[in-house]
């Protein structure tokens, strides 16, 4: 118990960092501005344990997004989008339940339900974490195509290294 | 209080969630520059079309009390011209400084119930004996005359149609001064016989005819319609005219109600001669 709780602190941790040192920082896709983002930090409100409790996600969710949100300056942004993520992850679950159901004692990785389920469920997050970030970034229907086209760009690179993280780390729980 | 627990149990993260997330947008809005500009201008923009839709609503609303108000100053200028036609005619014949005043007064109504299609047609008028509507009054329209005040209540009153079996209006022909008593016996609604024109009396098709205001009822010169069709029946010392009335009874909305001041003096006069 105390070490699921100790391997997602330390993700969290480690994420948050990378997140806020690297990737924040990486300018892709246009000169002057972020045209592609990158980001690691939603997989960890993925990799939380199974039996986690719905409010629990939510109240994680929204200091996940807090702490994002203290280093990039946007105050609320990542917040909202990481609520929504929260919220919707026992739904998204709940959606791609395998024929023989979850086993709670096994984390939501590779490793317990096979790449093809585990690149469904992060992708279905992810797409609906960035849709979110970025309506609420950009903040005006006026650029819904712009919405689109950073949603899918960023989504894509997002999702790549996402998937060589759960590759190289192999994290268990 | 078990019922709001297991509620919020059940529906807590919703809540929480729904909680959360407008207080995430209310920190974009408040402290993120380019959203706080953004929400800034779209709600400018929003709120304006909200405002604007708004106020075709009430405009509309209004509408109705404007109306009113204008038929009433309809009613009002109408008076005015009647009175002073009646003042100028009388001081032209007489030459005498009269001292007639005003003789009518004007109420604007509502109609709120008519027909055209029945033997006997009646009009039901939004005004009664409270705002001094009595039996025998004239009422008109803009276009011409509607019909005579039967029946009051306190509220309401109905009036029998000039399209009524039992309606005699006095009218006259403006052009040649003849006048007679006006009948609806046919069945269409555009159409009045004027009676009781002599033999001897020109009438063309197209002369204009209007009350004569021979009666109580109605101050002279109010038009009533044209002159559609004349004939001069074998052997009758009578012609029998069809008028196009002027009024269209089918789209009545807005009436007149005519108060006479003279009326009962001039109904006792009248009493007074036949009982010789």
């Amino acid at each position: 118990m105390n070490n699921v709780i100790t391997q997602n602190l330390l993700r969290l941790f480690l994420f948050v960092l990378v997140q806020s040192v690297v990737l924040q920082q990486v300018n892709l896709g246009g000169t002057t501005s972020n045209y592609i983002s990158l980001f690691l930090y939603p997989l960890f409100l993925f990799l939380l344990p199974l039996k986690t409790s719905k409010i629990t996600l939510v109240l994680i969710g929204f200091g996940v997004g807090m702490l994002i949100d203290a280093s990039y300056n946007s105050p609320g942004v990542h917040a909202a989008a990481c609520l929504v993520t929260a919220f919707l992850r026992p739904l998204i679950l709940a959606l791609l339940e395998p024929r023989e159901g979850y086993n709670v004692s096994l984390g939501l990785n590779i490793k317990s339900y096979g790449i093809v389920w585990f690149l469904k469920y992060a992708s279905t997050l992810l797409f609906i974490h960035l849709l979110v970030y970025f309506i609420l970034e950009i903040f005006t229907h006026v650029y819904i195509a712009e919405i689109i086209q950073r949603t899918l760009a960023s989504f894509f690179f997002s999702l790549f290294i996402i998937m060589v993280y759960m590759v190289i780390a192999r994290p268990k729980v | 209080m078990r019922n709001l627990v297991l509620l919020f149990l059940r529906f807590g993260h919703f809540i929480l969630f729904v909680l959360l997330e407008l207080f995430c947008l209310y920190l974009i809005v408040n402290y993120n520059r380019k959203q706080r500009d953004i929400w800034g201008n779209t709600s400018n923009i929003f709120m304006g079309q909200v405002s604007e839709k708004w106020n075709d609503v009430k405009n509309y609303y209004y509408l109705q009390d404007e109306m009113d108000e204008l038929a009433a100053e309809n009613a009002k200028l109408k008076e005015k011209l009647i009175n002073f036609g009646l003042t100028i005619n009388t001081t032209e014949k007489d030459s005498v400084a009269n001292n007639l005043g005003s003789q009518f007064e004007l109420l604007t109504a509502l109609v709120t119930n008519n027909s055209t299609h029945k033997p006997n047609n009646y009009i039901y008028i939004n005004k009664g004996s409270a705002d001094g509507v009595q039996p025998d009054m004239g009422v008109i329209s803009s276009d011409g005359i509607v019909g005579i005040i039967n029946k009051v209540r306190k509220n309401s009153s109905v009036a029998n149609s000039l399209l009524h079996r039992r309606s005699y209006i006095s009218a006259m022909i403006k052009r040649t001064g003849a006048f007679g008593p006006l009948r609806w016996i046919d069945t269409d609604p555009r159409f009045v016989n004027l009676n009781d024109i002599a033999k001897h009396n020109t009438v063309e098709v197209g002369d204009t005819i209007i009350s004569s205001g021979y009666s109580t009822h109605f101050p002279p010169g109010i038009l009533i319609g044209i002159v559609q069709e004349t004939n001069l029946p074998e052997g009758s010392n009578f012609h029998n005219i069809k008028v196009l009335l002027n009024n269209d009874f089918g789209s009545l909305r807005y009436v007149q109600i005519i108060k006479n001041l003279k009326q009962a003096q001039q109904r006792e006069l009248e009493k007074e001669v036949s009982d010789e």
